[in-house]
């Protein structure tokens, strides 16, 4: 278990984001975790969009589904055979589930871990051949940042940026869910998740708090896209 | 132990689950296909079942949770 890991998620993340700062101007390993991240969130797009636009109409769906339960309450195939043609009426795709969804933890373990690997030299061993070893690794990202190193400032900025994202997803759902439970999520998410994100952050190395702004910058991107080009 | 199983699901949907939405392979965010969600049939299924059995029932639901399954109401 332990190798399969290792061989099919750590080796492949950590040879790709090296080889990105093989190939990208001025050697720098912040910037590469940039760029990893990036193409990371390019290529789940689609999927993401998709699902997003989903959750947005199922949310509206709510009370329809309780009204199906109550309708056939003792019968649920007929249960399901009504959210089913709800779900279609509505254009509903549910794309993913939980299970995908869990199974991305891991995944995400391995690019953290990957993103550590790339900062200490004795790690280069793990390269593919095809893979040039940079010898060491510099440690300065954009002239000013120490990757190894804890950097508040740039925490303040994930949080910061935590909470736009997490203003665009209120302002997104405003109005398409009624329910109490939601609201009280959306304005916890609104102040409580950004600080939590500054306290993380504030001593984690920057280049793990460089990827964390990345991702949370694409989500913004992402609902900015949404909003305006694909209500449907 | 069954409270306490509860109360880390609840902890779950509320701290934890709104964080998908910057994972880095996109918003797959409260993507459940069934109605109840998964956390939601879990602390229904530990209430119902104590912690042994509604643990049970609980992964087996999410593993039903997935791209191949029907989406539609499926409760305790």
């Amino acid at each position: 278990m332990g190798t399969l890991y290792t061989e099919i998620l750590y080796r492949p993340l950590f040879n790709a984001v090296v080889f990105l700062y093989n190939i990208l101007p001025g050697h720098d390993f912040g910037l590469a975790i940039i760029a990893l991240t990036t193409v990371i969130r390019i290529l789940f797009f689609p999927l993401s969009v998709r699902t997003v636009r989903s959750q947005k109409a199922m949310s509206l769906l709510g009370p329809k589904l309780q009204e199906i339960k109550q309708k056939f309450k003792d019968d649920k195939s007929a249960q399901s055979v009504e959210t089913m043609k709800l779900y279609k009426e509505n254009n509903i795709n549910p794309l993913a589930g939980c299970l995908p969804l869990l199974i991305q933890l891991p995944i995400l373990i391995a690019l953290y871990q990957a993103f550590i690997a790339g900062l200490k030299p004795e790690n280069l061993g793990m390269l593919y051949g095809f893979v040039l070893n940079p010898g060491v690794i510099n440690k300065i990202s954009f002239g000013f940042i120490d990757i190894t190193f804890k950097m508040p400032l740039l925490a303040i900025f994930a949080g910061a940026a935590q909470f736009v994202q997490a203003w665009a997803t209120k302002a997104q759902n405003q109005g398409s869910s009624p329910n109490k439970e939601m609201a009280a999520l959306n304005s916890q998410m609104l102040y409580f998740f950004p600080v939590m994100i500054v306290v993380i952050g504030w001593n984690l190395p920057a280049g793990l708090v460089l990827y964390w702004i990345t991702t949370t910058v694409f989500s913004i991107l992402e609902q900015l896209y949404i909003k305006y080009r694909g209500s449907r | 132990m069954k409270n306490v199983i509860i109360k880390f699901i609840r902890f779950y949907k509320k701290a934890v689950s709104p964080f998908w939405a910057s994972s880095p392979f996109g918003s797959f965010n409260s993507s459940c296909r069934f109605y109840p969600t998964c956390s939601d049939y879990a602390v229904d299924a530990v209430s119902k079942y104590g912690a042994g059995k509604g643990a049970l029932k609980s992964v087996s639901r999410i593993l039903r949770c997935n791209p191949l399954a029907k989406p539609g109401i499926d409760e305790i």
